[in-house]
C-alpha cells in the first residue's frame, strides 16, 4: 500500500511539473569567457528560434576577431527563449533582465519607451546598413540602404516617436488566414476551371485544365488561380468537397478568438488599407458607413470620421457586416465543419492542427481541406509533421507536405482584386536600455545584422515566413521555400498591408483593446445580450450575421465611445 | 565573590537576550520585508492607482480625484457585461456554498467515520488540489469532452457534444469542476477539525444513544463550527476574486456569458497598459467596499447565530 502511495506522490510530482511553464534555467550555453557575451530574449512562441541560431553563427563569424572588452577577443551570443519573454510580463521584469536584445510580440511600444525601457536605436534604423557601429565607419562591402528604407509607412508612423527616435523595430509579419491542403486540393481537383471549362460543378477535372483567375480576377498571377473567388464561390467549394466526404474546415475550439481573427482577416479585405486605417486614425472619409438596411442589403454612406465620431467605423464599416455574413454561412451548414470539435475547448490549436495535418494518414480522422491559423502555424506544428514523418516516412514531412495560404474571398465578383492583409500580434524587436554603455554599440550592429537583406532573407527561408519589410529575394531563395513560404510571398509581395497602430490620444487611451483584437467584437445584440465572440454566438445562440452588426452598433456607440476619448 | 558570580550571570543572560533578539529580528526580517513590499507595497499602490490618471502625452500618472470612481460607476450601470461577471461570481459563491461546503463536509464526516474506502477517498478527493490546474484541466476537459459523449455513444448509441461544447450545459460544468476540485481543501480542513474532537465525547454520547446524524448534527457541527465559520467567511471574502477557473479553460477567450469578476480582472489585469490600470485599480477598490461588510456581517451572525458548544 505505500509502494502505491509512493509511486501515486511521484507520478503526481511528474505530473505537476509536467505542466509547469519552466523556464530552462541553466540550459544557457555556458559562457566563453574569452569572449563578449550578447545576450538574445527570444519569445518562445510560433517562429522557434532556429533563424536565430542561423543569425547567431554568422553573427560570431563576422566578429570573431574583434575584441569588445579589455583582454576578450570575438562575441557569444546567447539565446534565451522564453515564454514569459512577452508583452506585460516582459515589460514588467525587463529592467532585471541579462538579455539585451529581444525577440517579442503583444508590446505595448509607448510604455516601454515612456518608462524607458529601451534604448534608443535612431541610429541603427536610419543609418545605411553598411555603417559599422563598432568602428563607427561605412564600409563599403554591405547594402547602403537603411532599415528605415525598408519599413512599411504605417510602422514608421507608429513607431518614429514625436521627438523622431526609434526606441523598436517590427519583428514578424503575421495574420490570420485560410489555410489550405495544396495536396489535397490536386489529388481531389478542387480548383475551379475557367468560365466553360471544367466538370458541371465547375471545377477542374485534371490538373493541366486551365484555372478560373482567383479573387484577385488576374489570371496572370497564378498563385491564386483556381481559387475561390468570392463567398459564393467558397461556399460551393465547399459544398464540392462534403460531396467528395472532405470536411472542408477546422479550427481550434479553445481559441475562437482565431475566428474573430480570421473576420478582421475579412474586414480589412474588404475595406482595403486606406478604409481600415481610418479605425486607428480617425481621421478621414470612411465610404461604407451602414446607416441601415433596405430588406437584406445594407445601405451605406460616406462619412467624415474624426475622434469624436470614430465609433462609426467599428460599429458601422460594411466590411463587418459582409465578414459576419461570411460566418453566418459557414456555420449554417454543420458538414463543413465538425461542430463537437470546433466549438469545444478541449480542441486546442495544436489539436487542430494536428487533425488538419493527421487527416490524410489516419482513416478514423476526418479528411480536412482548411485550417484557421495563424500564418506561423507551420513552425509551431513542427513537432506534429515530426511524428506524422517517422510514422509514414518522409512524404509526410514538413519539407514534402505542401499547404498554402488561401487568399480571402472577395464579397462578390465586383470587389475582385488587391488583397489587404491584416497584420496581427504586436510583434517587436529591440535593445534592453538596461544594456551596458560599452556593449551599445554591439547590441546595435546586432540588431543592424539581423535587418540586413542576407538576415532577412535567412529568416524567410528557415521559417517560410516573412518579416514585415520589403527585401529582395533572389528565385532561387524562392525556390527553396516550402509552397506555403512561397504563397506567404506571394501575398508580401502584392498585398498591401494594414499597421493597426496609430499616434493619437484616442488609440493610445484603447491600445489593449486594438492589441488584444478580442474586444474589437463586443457586441450587444437583441437589446442587452452581451456577446465577445461572434463563432459561439451564431452557433449557440443563432445569432444572425445582421443581428450581430446590430449589436456591433448598439455596443459600439457615441456614449461608449465618449468615456474613451 | 557572590554578588560578581549573580553580574556575570546577569551580563551572561542579557548577552543571550541580545542574542536572542538579534536571532529574531534576523528571522523575521526577510518575511516581514516582502510582506512590507509585495503585500502593502503592492496594495497601497492600487489605492493610489485609483485616484490617478496616466498622461499619453507624458507617460506619467497624475492625481484625479474621483474621475475614475465616477467612469467605474456609469460602466457598471451601462455595460451589460458588469451584470454578467456580477451575477456569475454570486452563482458561483452560492453553488460553491450549497454543494461545496454541504458535501465537503458529508464527505469529511465519512472519512472521518473510517467508512468503506475512506483512504482511497481522501486521496481522490485531494488529488485535485495537489495537482497543476492546467493538468486538471486538461484531464477534465478530455473527460467531459471526449470520455462523456464516448460513454453515452455506447451505451446508448447517441452522440451527443460535450459538455462544455454544449452551450447549455457550459457554466454548470465549470461550476462543478470548480466545486469538485475544491473537495480536497474543504476536506483536509473539516477532518483535521473532527479529528482534533476528543474521543470521549463522542463515545459519551454513543453510550447516551445518539445516531450517526444526531452525532454529526449535535456534536461534530457544534465542535467544528469555528472551521465552518472560517471557511465560509474566507469564501464571502473571495466572491469577487474566484476566476472559476476560466483562464485555464479559455484563457484569454472565454465567452463574456461566462465571466465573473475574478475572471474579467484577471484577464484584463495581465494585458493591461498603463493607461488602463488606474480603472482597474478602482474596480478592485469598489469591489473590496462590497465584500468587506458583507465578509463582517456574516462572520459576526457566523459566530452569533452558529450552535453552541454548551
Amino acid at each position: 500500500m505505500k509502494k502505491i502511495g509512493l509511486f501515486m506522490i511521484m507520478l503526481l510530482t511528474i505530473l505537476t511539473l509536467a505542466a509547469c511553464n519552466i523556464d530552462r534555467i541553466g540550459e544557457d550555453e555556458d559562457a566563453d569567457l574569452g569572449k563578449t557575451q550578447l545576450y538574445i530574449g527570444n519569445f518562445d512562441g510560433g517562429y522557434g528560434d532556429e533563424w536565430l541560431e542561423k543569425v547567431k553563427v554568422r553573427f560570431e563569424e563576422k566578429y570573431k576577431d574583434v575584441s569588445f572588452e579589455e583582454g576578450k577577443k570575438g562575441v557569444q551570443v546567447i539565446i534565451r527563449n522564453s515564454k514569459n519573454f512577452v508583452g506585460v510580463t516582459l515589460q514588467n521584469e525587463i529592467q532585471g533582465l541579462q538579455q539585451d536584445v529581444f525577440f517579442t510580440e503583444s508590446v505595448y511600444y509607448y510604455d516601454f519607451v515612456n518608462q524607458g525601457l529601451l534604448l534608443d536605436i535612431s541610429d541603427v534604423v536610419e543609418q545605411p546598413l553598411n555603417y559599422e557601429f563598432i568602428d563607427g565607419v561605412e564600409n563599403t562591402e554591405t547594402e547602403t540602404l537603411s532599415i528605415e528604407d525598408k519599413m512599411r509607412q504605417g510602422h514608421i508612423d507608429f513607431l518614429k516617436t514625436p521627438d523622431e527616435a526609434y526606441y523598436g523595430l517590427p519583428f514578424y509579419e503575421a495574420n490570420y488566414a485560410l489555410i489550405y491542403d495544396v495536396d489535397l486540393f490536386e489529388d481531389e481537383l478542387l480548383y475551379f476551371a475557367k468560365d466553360g471549362l471544367g466538370n458541371s460543378f465547375g471545377f477542374i477535372t485534371d490538373l493541366e485544365m486551365e484555372r478560373s483567375p482567383g479573387p484577385d480576377g488576374d489570371p496572370e498571377t497564378i498563385y491564386d488561380n483556381g481559387l475561390p473567388a468570392t463567398y459564393e464561390d467558397f461556399f460551393k467549394l465547399a459544398d464540392y468537397m462534403v460531396r467528395k466526404n472532405i470536411v472542408p474546415i477546422t479550427w481550434a475550439g479553445n481559441v475562437q478568438n482565431y475566428v474573430s481573427s480570421l473576420l478582421t482577416s475579412f474586414w480589412t479585405d474588404f475595406e482595403g488599407r486606406e478604409q481600415m486605417m481610418l479605425n486607428y486614425t480617425f481621421d478621414g472619409t470612411a465610404e461604407n458607413i451602414v446607416t441601415g438596411f433596405n430588406g437584406d442589403t445594407p445601405v451605406v454612406e460616406a462619412k467624415e470620421i474624426t475622434t469624436e465620431n470614430g465609433y462609426l467605423t467599428y460599429g458601422n464599416q460594411l466590411g463587418r457586416y459582409h465578414a459576419l455574413s461570411f460566418l453566418e454561412q459557414l456555420l449554417a451548414n454543420p458538414s463543413y465543419y465538425n461542430s463537437s470539435l470546433v466549438f469545444s475547448p478541449a480542441q486546442t490549436h495544436r489539436d487542430a492542427q494536428d487533425s488538419f495535418l493527421s487527416g490524410k494518414y489516419l482513416s478514423n480522422n476526418d479528411t480536412i481541406g482548411m485550417l484557421i491559423d495563424g500564418t506561423w502555424w507551420q513552425n509551431e506544428s513542427g513537432n506534429v509533421f515530426d511524428a506524422l514523418e517517422q510514422a509514414y516516412g518522409s512524404d509526410a514531412s514538413k519539407e514534402n507536405r505542401r499547404f498554402a495560404v488561401m487568399p480571402i474571398p472577395k464579397v462578390d465578383e465586383n470587389h475582385l482584386g488587391e488583397y489587404t492583409v491584416y497584420e496581427a500580434n504586436f510583434s517587436m524587436a529591440f535593445v534592453n536600455a538596461n544594456i551596458d554603455e560599452w556593449k551599445q554599440p554591439l547590441a546595435k550592429a546586432f540588431m543592424q545584422f539581423v535587418h540586413t537583406n542576407e538576415s532577412l532573407v535567412e529568416f524567410t527561408k528557415t521559417t517560410n515566413t516573412f518579416r514585415p519589410f520589403e527585401y529582395e529575394m533572389e528565385q532561387n531563395d524562392i525556390d527553396e521555400l516550402t509552397p506555403w513560404g512561397q504563397s506567404l510571398y506571394h501575398l508580401h509581395e502584392n498585398a498591401s498591408y494594414v499597421t493597426p497602430y496609430a499616434y493619437n490620444e484616442v488609440y493610445l487611451k484603447n491600445i489593449s483593446t486594438y492589441a488584444n483584437e478580442l474586444d474589437i467584437w463586443n457586441a450587444l445584440v437583441n437589446g442587452d445580450s452581451i456577446y465577445n465572440i461572434p463563432s459561439t454566438a451564431m452557433f449557440n445562440d443563432d445569432v444572425t450575421a445582421k443581428a450581430y452588426f446590430d449589436g456591433l452598433q448598439r455596443f459600439w456607440n457615441k456614449t461608449y465611445w465618449e468615456d474613451r476619448i | 565573590m557572590e554578588g560578581n558570580y549573580i553580574d556575570r550571570l546577569k551580563t551572561k543572560f542579557k548577552r543571550e537576550k541580545t542574542k536572542n533578539l538579534l536571532f529574531y529580528i534576523v528571522i523575521l526580517a526577510f518575511p516581514i520585508s516582502q510582506f512590507l513590499v509585495f503585500y502593502v507595497g503592492v496594495n497601497f499602490n492600487s489605492i493610489l492607482l485609483a485616484f490617478r490618471g496616466y498622461d499619453i502625452d507624458q507617460g506619467k500618472f497624475y492625481w484625479n480625484g474621483l474621475d475614475n470612481f465616477v467612469k467605474v460607476f456609469n460602466d457598471f450601470q451601462d455595460m451589460a457585461l458588469f451584470e454578467i461577471a456580477f451575477k456569475n461570481s454570486i452563482i458561483a459563491f452560492m453553488f460553491g456554498l450549497l454543494f461545496g461546503i454541504l458535501f465537503g463536509l458529508l464527505f469529511s464526516y465519512y472519512i472521518y467515520k473510517k467508512l468503506f474506502g475512506h483512504k482511497l477517498f481522501k486521496v481522490v478527493l485531494f488529488i485535485p488540489s495537489i495537482v497543476s490546474s492546467i493538468v486538471m484541466v486538461t484531464i477534465f476537459m478530455q473527460f467531459v469532452e471526449s470520455g462523456i459523449p464516448n460513454i453515452i455513444e455506447q451505451i446508448f448509441n447517441i452522440r451527443i457534444m460535450g459538455l462544455l461544447a454544449n452551450s447549455d450545459l457550459t457554466f454548470t460544468t465549470i461550476l462543478f469542476y470548480n466545486v469538485w476540485i475544491g473537495f480536497g481543501v474543504s476536506t483536509l480542513l473539516y477532518v483535521g477539525a473532527m479529528n482534533s474532537i476528543n474521543i470521549s465525547i463522542i463515545e459519551s454520547a454513543q453510550i447516551d444513544g445518539v445516531n450517526t446524524i444526531q452525532e454529526f448534527r449535535h456534536i461534530i457541527m457544534p465542535l467544528i463550527w469555528p472551521t465552518f465559520t472560517q471557511f465560509v467567511v474566507v469564501s464571502v471574502g473571495a466572491i469577487f476574486m474566484n476566476q472559476l477557473s476560466l483562464y485555464a479553460f479559455y484563457g484569454q477567450g472565454a465567452e463574456v456569458r461566462l465571466y465573473s469578476f475574478g475572471y474579467f480582472l484577471y484577464k484584463e489585469v495581465i494585458v493591461a497598459a498603463n493607461v488602463d490600470l488606474p480603472y482597474l485599480a478602482t474596480i478592485g477598490i469598489i469591489l473590496t467596499f462590497i465584500t468587506v461588510p458583507i465578509t463582517l456581517v456574516i462572520k459576526w451572525a457566523l459566530q452569533k447565530y452558529g450552535p453552541s458548544t454548551e
